[in-house]
This record gives C-alpha cells, structure tokens and sequence, in this order.
C-alpha cells in the first residue's frame, strides 16, 4: 500500500497509482491542519498530484528522490503559495 | 517496476536472447542450419515486437537491424560468418544490458539512442555490402527520416508560463537555441478523462527526450475541496525539449492529440531577474557595447561582456541581462537585433521587446519585465557606507590613522555582511595601500567592492530548482546511491514448469494411494476382525481425502490465469499500430476472465499477437477504402475467449476485407508452396487455410509488423503442440474470424476407458467423437476392410484387438461398440469390446526401456493399484 495515514499525517510510500487518488482525497478533506510526506514516494501519478495541489496540506516534505523532488515540487510550492485561485493556466 | 507488461516482458526477454545467443552460436558451428537460424530470427522477432509495447525505441531499432540481417540470412542472400556473429551477439548483448536497465529503473540509459544508432548502423553497413540488390532500406520512419520542423509555425511563451520555468533552465535552453539547436515547446493538455484511458500525464511528459524545464499547471482553477473530482485531469503541462521533434512526437505518441509542438524563437526564452543596479560602470558598457555591435566586432563585445561579468553581482538585474547577453553571443552567428536588444537591457536595466525585423517571423515578442525586486536595506546601507568611507580617502589621500579607522569600518560592514572573503580582500588591500604609502589600492578594492564584485547575501543564495534539467537526463544515479546496482530480486516466483508437474504428479500418486486406505480399513475389520480400527482408518482417511482435495485444487490454481493475462496487451498494441498504419481500429475484448493453464495462456500470446498483427495489416482497410466499400471508417477487432466444455476457445474477429482465397492460390503458387494444379483443386476454405504453411507471406513488403513468413505457420505449430486446433474463417469483404481451441489444462487428461481383448485402456477424451453401438448387419466389407455408414459418411472400422496383435474374443452376434474418433483430420471407427466410465488422469509418459513402444501416449494409475495404458491414436491407426 503506497498511502499511509497516521492521524494528521499522510504517508505516501513507493509509487502511487491512480487508485490512491480517492483515498487521499478523502484523508485530506478532513479538516484541520495536514502533513503530507512524501519522503519515500518514487514516483506518483498526475492524479495525485493534482489532488497535492487541490488540497494544499499545511506542510509537505518532498521526496527523497532529487529527480521527483525536481520534477513535482515547483509546482506543488506554488500551488500552496497561491491564493485560493490557482495560478492561471494559460490555453 | 509497476508496469505488469514490462515485468513480464523482461524475463521473457531474456529468455528470447539466451535463446538467439545459442542460436547463433550453433549456427556459427553450422551455417546451413534452418532450424537454428529459424529459432533465433523468431526470437528476435518476438523481442522487437514486443519491446514496441514500451517506451524503449532503442531497442527496438537496434533489435530490427539485427532482426534485418537475420532475415537476410535466412534468405540465404547473406552468408553468416564468425565476424558477422560476433557483431550479433554484441548487439544482443547490448539489448540484454538495456533490459537490466529496463528492470532497474524503467527506462533505458540516456546513452541508448546513440549506442543503438551506431551499432544499427554497424549491422546494416553489413547488409549493404553483401546486398547490391535494391534498396533494402527498412521502412519504419522515426529512424532515418528526420524532417526538419517547419520553422513557420513557432511557438510563442506566454509570461505567466515563463515567469514559472526556471532561470537557468531557461538560459540553458536559450544558449541551445542561440548555438542553433532547435529547443522545442511541448504543451500538453491532457483530455479530463485520460485517467479512464490509463494515461498517466506526468508519466508521458516525463518520457519525452531532451528535456530541459518542465512546467505543470491548473487548466482551471482548483474549486472547494468537497466537489473536486479526482479522476478529472486538471492540469496541463508546458515542456521544452532539446530533442528534434520526431523524437518528441515518439515519445508523446499515443497522447498526439492533445499535444502541440513548435520550435521556440530565442528571443521568447529570455528571462531576466534580478536587483535594479546603478553606476557609471553599466554606462561605460552601453556605449562601448553599442560602439563593438555597430560595427560588427562580436569579439570584442564578448571580451567586454566577460569583463563585466567577473565584475558584477551575480543576483543584479543587470548582471543577468549579461549572462543571456554572453548566451546569445556564444553562438557563431549572433542574432544582431536579439544581441542589441540584450546590450540596451545591460545598459538600460530593463528590456525592451526585440524588434521583430530581423528575425523568423513578426509577431512581437512579449518581454518579460523584470520583477520589481525589493533589494536588501542591509545592502543599500552597506553601500552607502562604503561609498562614503571611499569618497573620504579620495579627498584626504593618504593618512595612517585615517587609513585604519576606514579598515576598521570597512571590515565591520562586510563582516556584518557575512563576506569574510571580501573582508580579506580588503585588508589585503588595506596592508599594500600601508605598504606604498598610497591609498590607490584601497580606493580600487572599495569601487570592486561596491560595483562589481559579488554583494550577494549568502544567506539567500538561491538553491532553486536549477536541480530540473540535470535531474531529468539522469534521473537514475542520485537513486542509485539507495539502490544497489545488482538485480533486483523479483517478487514472483518463477518456477520451473518441471517442478509443477512433478507436483502435479506427487499429489496423483497421492489420491491414487489415499484410495488404498477403505481397502485397508475393510482389511481391519475383515480379516482382522477389529472394527475400532477400521473406524480409525477411515477417519484418518476422510482427512487425507479433503487434504489432497485441496492440495489438489491448490496446485490447479497456480497454474490458471485469466486470459487478461494476454489480452491486456493488446490495447495499446493495436492503437499502436493503428496509428502507424493510419487506419482507425476499434478494440473490443470479451471474456478476459476465462481462464486456463498457464502453459496454454503463456504459450497463446505469441499466435494471438501474430493473429491481431494479421488482421491489422492485412485484413483491415484503410478508412477511404472502407468508405468505398460501404463500411464504416472505424473497423472493429474483437478479442472473444470463452470456455467450451474442456477447452478455452479465443476468437479474433474483424470486419475488414476478408481473405481472397485467389490471392492466396496465387501467392502460394508464387512462394512455391503448392503447385498449380494442387493449388486449383483446392476449395476456397481449403485455400485459406494454405496460410499456415511454412513460408507462407503475401505481403510484398516487409514492415516491422507482419510480412515475414514467421505467421501463421507458427501459430498453427504452437497450437497443435498444446493439444489445440487452429481454424480462420473469412467471407470475402466481409472479415475473417480466427477461432483457437485449446484444452483448459495440460496437467490432467480426460480419458474414456475402453476394454478390448480383456484389458482395460484408455482413450484421450479429445479423439473421441462419439460412442456407438452398430448391428452387426451394418457392418459392410469394402474390399477387405469393414466399414459403416454413420449419418450418410462411411466411417471405415478398425478393431483395436487387431491393431494392439491382441486375440480376439468373438462376441457372438451381439452389436459391436465402435469409437469414433477423429484422427489425423479424418474419422475412423474403432470397434472395441465394452464402454467403461471416464475420468481424469495424469498421464506419465513411458520411461526407460518402454520408451521406445509405439502406439501408448504413456500410463496412469487405477485406483486400486492396476496400471492403466492410454494410446495414441495417432500413432495406432
């Protein structure tokens, strides 16, 4: 299992496949304040990712891995950084 | 490793190489070898056709040059020789070390491409100068046809997505594309249900080659937590790539859709960011700058921007603009407009847009304007200080005590500052200034200080994702300190199919032994009069009986797979396909979760593969040619697999052109398959199936999917070898259906037991047609061979007494029960003494000095201890 939830806190371990996307979601619906630690993660799919960036947890630790770390968190950094409206996108 | 399909291709992989390796190695020892030579072409075949499933196109290119050459030599059009094998098994090797890198990391070293196209071209070099024929050259486009991109069509950056890459990714990218390289900008906006599809965005983007800054966004912004949809893709993606463009689209190319792709201009890629500067010395620079840029003195205008570099703070505006400045000039033949626009943002400390007139296209590009950045008030105090304690010397000139409190004062702001280099430096100033009585050398070290040399603040030093672009081209060595570089050990089990046979066979002997325990029990209680025991026994008995149930079923379960196994495959495979076909092909898979042994599953991938490429490539129109025919564009393969009493049956349907059993006379009669008049005796249906003689092909040219004769021919082999039966029907422009029908499990036979001369035998359940009993009055003799009439066919009869040299016990005028089994494509009765019941064995071949008897398919075991023979037909009659 590649998400491990410890009270607050939010595992994600190993590579994460679309079908933890839900349960994520739900963890971090909860309200309150959420950590999310991505230390172990190798690698994630773009559906997580978008709920990392949906949700905003309080805190994120990036991956180990300095090529994740590189390719995901630019912009789940500004994602948090931003206001409630998402950076624009351009078409 | 999550992909299941590249788990399963990497150890079948390798036993493909292992095999090719022994193949050529025996064919070095004997060149004239068929089937050597057919073994080892086969296997690299099976390898570049699977190897297309993955990402991996410098396998498959280098597998294809080796597989063209092989193909030579299977002509006979190429002699092999130990030079020509030894190239082989290097390039094999090369692909065995891939697929260590496959399994390692998922992806092949950045190397490969490069690795592949040299010895590629090492191997077909060796094609070329045995093979004065015509242009043999293969025909796969993505290999040698590198079309230039059409440079009208450039791309434009918009700000926002600009202001989000990173600065040196950018310049990186920017120094490319000033040097002439052509940097491309892949925007990709998945479709909002790809999920569904399997797609897995950052996934694709992460493969495209060459990649210097990647950008992820929000297609719309992110809503309340509580509606937001998970499996809703919301993101896109901007990436530039220094890759040419067929690389990109390979790599993007089940995703072309929703992608663009376009040459991006230099101009677009400048971004500068920094702390506004002032001073005489930017001043200086402008007009030397213009002066050199006037009159086209470029090496000058390098020295002077390098000066100034060395010079100026690393995080000053102005200093950036030097930096893209020094990029755009590291070319040979400098935009002019794009260098003086960068000149007049050194000068300036803000860019203006590039003027368009010199360049590609119009269209003005947006300037990115420099963000206003709040600078340090430490540094501008420091500054002032220190541009007060230097305006102090000036006047005084020189003054020891003065000299000293300056040192002092100097000291303490670059300590405070966090430069002890600088600080250093300084003092090292202030000792030579001592020294020659002179404050020369201070007062240069101060203006350094203040201008040029780096007032940056440690502390911020940015450490931002300047990591991206190197992360991206070797993703894999940071990792590797984790993960040790020896093979990883595979969490499935592969297991011998010896083993699970023997297992198979101790768990018969098992139930066949356990059924000796009621005799035993009726034993106890009849001869040795004690029924305590007895009981006992039998309990024992009951338990053994549900154990070795079990144990049984167990051993059953695994070695059944769902057929998902193979057709999970096939998906891609044929949107693959399709695609490089250009036809449009609508997949439909039905009864994924019938399952069957793992021997019959594993060993039905490759005809099934060789089928559905057959279907696609030849029975399936081009979308104009079904329009003219009626039909709808989009042709449909269905993939059916059902259980049919003892035996899986898959199906392949398509509704394209059918088989024309004419093309197939004349194309046989062409490859010299059959003759001319064999070929006009043929029925259609008869001719139909000529496809699955040896050598077989009508294809004209060869592609990388089907056309080389290793078709249908092997399909029928590994079929029949697994006990199956192969039959294609087609209506001509109408479509074909191929229809495989092969037994559940290969472990457990289903045989009748048959009593003939006062023995009991047993008959394979699947040569049996049908049981009859047939009056000894409709028993015709034909010449000296009995024979009878069953539903309008004659049937001839055989009597399984004579056939085994066994007496015969004349039954007196009673009906003669007759088999009839179907043997070798035709019908035969057998007459035998009495029917008995039917049952499930496992059959052991005949061993050691029985080997050599004919007509047995081997032995089972009775329940009560008797040995059972079971025949081959095949063999008897």
């Amino acid at each position: 299992m590649a998400i491990r939830i410890v009270r607050k806190t939010v595992h994600l371990e190993g590579h994460c496949t679309v079908e933890e996307a839900l349960p994520l979601l739900e963890a971090l619906r909860r309200p309150g304040a959420h950590k999310v630690v991505l230390t172990q993660c190798q690698g994630l799919h773009t559906a997580i990712l978008q709920v990392l960036a949906a949700a905003r947890p309080a805190t994120l630790t990036p991956p180990a891995d300095p090529a994740l770390a590189g390719l995901v968190m630019p912009f789940l950094e500004a994602s948090r950084q931003a206001a409630p409206e998402a950076p624009g996108a351009a078409a | 490793m999550t992909n299941p399909l590249l788990a399963r291709f990497i150890p079948e992989a390798r036993e493909l190489l292992q095999v090719s390796a022994s193949g050529l190695l025996k064919l070095e020892r004997n060149p004239t070898d068929e089937t050597a030579i057919n073994a080892v072409f086969r296997a690299v075949h099976t390898i570049k056709g699977s190897s297309g499933l993955f990402d991996a196109l410098a396998l498959t290119r280098l597998v294809h040059a080796a597989e063209d050459l092989l193909g030579e030599v299977r002509s006979d059009a190429l002699q092999i020789d130990s030079a020509l094998v030894d190239m082989l098994l290097d390039s094999l090797d090369q692909v065995g070390q891939w697929i260590d890198a496959l399994e390692r990391r998922g992806a092949l070293p950045a190397d490969a491409d490069g690795v592949a196209h040299r010895m590629a071209t090492l191997l077909r070099e060796r094609l070329g100068a045995q093979d004065d024929g015509p242009d043999r050259a293969p025909a796969d486009g993505p290999q040698q046809g590198a079309d230039p991109a059409p440079l009208a069509d450039v791309a434009t950056l918009p700000p926002a997505l600009l202001a989000r890459l990173s600065a040196p990714a950018c310049l990186d990218a920017f120094r490319r594309a000033c040097g002439g390289e052509v940097v491309h900008l892949v925007r990709y906006a998945p479709e909002p249900g790809c999920f569904f599809s399997g797609t897995d965005p950052l996934q694709a983007i992460r493969q495209v080659p060459g990649a210097l800054a990647l950008d992820i966004a929000a297609a719309e912004p992110w809503g309340p937590l509580e509606a937001f949809d998970p499996y809703q893709c919301n993101l896109h993606f901007a990436l530039l790539s220094a890759a040419p463009r067929p690389e990109i689209e390979q790599a993007m190319r089940y995703e072309l859709d929703q992608v663009t792709i376009a040459p991006v201009r230099p101009r677009d890629l400048v971004r500068i960011a920094g702390e506004a500067s002032d001073g005489p010395i930017w001043d200086d620079f402008r007009e030397a700058a213009s002066g050199f840029l006037a009159a086209g003195r470029h090496d000058e205008l390098r020295q002077a921007v390098s000066a100034l570099r060395s010079v100026a703070g690393a995080t000053l505006w102005r200093r950036q603009a030097l930096d893209w400045l020094d990029a755009a000039l590291s070319a040979g033949e400098p935009d002019p407009a794009l260098v003086a626009a960068l000149v007049a943002a050194a000068g300036s400390g803000r860019l203006d847009p590039v003027p368009a007139a010199s360049a590609l296209t119009a269209a003005p590009a947006p300037a990115p304007q420099p963000a206003p950045q709040a600078t340090d008030p430490r540094q501008d105090l420091a500054r002032t200080v220190l541009a007060s304690q230097h305006r102090a010397l000036e006047r005084t000139g020189y003054d020891a005590d003065r000299l000293a409190s300056v040192g002092t004062v100097v000291g303490n702001v670059l300590l405070s500052l966090g430069r002890a280099a600088d600080r250093a430096a300084i003092q090292a100033a202030f000792e030579a200034a001592r020294e020659a009585q002179s404050v020369a050398p201070v007062l240069s070290a101060l203006s350094a200080v203040m201008d040029g040399a780096p007032l940056q603040r440690p502390e911020t030093a940015p450490a931002l994702p300047d990591a991206l672009p190197q992360a991206f081209e070797e993703a894999a060595p940071a990792a590797g300190a984790k993960e040790p570089e020896g093979r990883i050990a595979p969490k499935s089990l592969k297991v011998d199919q010896a083993k699970i046979d023997l297992l198979m066979n101790l768990i018969g002997e098992l139930v066949v032994s356990k059924n000796a325990l009621p005799f035993l029990a009726k034993r106890a209680e009849e001869t040795y009069g004690s029924r305590e025991m007895s009981r006992e026994i039998k309990e024992q008995y009951a338990v053994i009986d549900r154990l070795a149930q079990e144990m049984q079923g167990a051993i059953m379960q695994v070695r059944m797979l769902p057929v998902s196994e193979i057709f999970d495959r096939f998906p891609r495979l044929v949107r693959d396909l399709a695609r490089k076909l250009g036809k449009r092909i609508d997949l439909a898979l039905e009864g994924e979760d019938t399952a069957a042994d793992k021997t019959i599953i594993e060993a039905l991938g490759d005809p099934l593969l060789h089928i559905v490429r057959n279907s696609l490539d030849h029975g399936i129109e081009s979308p104009d040619e079904r329009r003219a025919a009626g039909k709808a564009a989009t042709a449909r393969i269905l993939l059916k697999a059902r259980q049919e009493a003892d035996s899986v049956v898959i199906e392949v349907q398509d509704n394209g052109r059918g088989i024309d059993p004419a093309r197939i006379r004349a194309a046989a009669i062409a490859k010299g398959v059959v003759a001319q008049e064999e070929a006009d005796r043929l029925s259609d249906q008869e001719a139909i199936n000529l496809i699955y003689r040896p050598g077989f092909s009508t294809a004209a040219e060869i592609s990388d999917l089907s056309g080389r004769g290793v078709g249908m021919d092997v399909v029928l082999t590994t079929v029949e070898k697994l006990g199956g039966q192969v039959s294609v029907s087609s209506r001509l422009g109408e479509g074909t259906t191929t229809r495989l029908a092969l037994p559940l499990s290969m472990a457990v036979t289903r045989i009748m037991i048959v009593e003939a001369a006062g023995s009991l035998y047993g008959v394979p359940m699947d040569m049996i047609v049908e049981t009859v009993r047939v009056p000894r009055e409709r028993i015709r003799m034909i010449k000296t061979s009995e024979t009878f009439v069953l539903r309008e066919t004659i049937i001839p009869l055989l009597r399984l007494s004579r056939l085994l040299h066994l007496p015969e016990s004349p039954r007196g005028e009673a009906d003669a029960a007759v088999l009839v089994c179907h043997v070798n494509g035709r019908r035969a009765g057998l007459i035998i003494d009495n029917f008995r019941e039917g049952m499930d064995v496992i059959l052991k071949p005949l061993e050691g000095v029985l080997t050599g008897i004919g007509g047995y398919a081997g032995t089972t075991l009775l329940g009560d201890g008797r040995v059972l023979l079971v025949l081959d037909l095949r063999e008897l009659l």
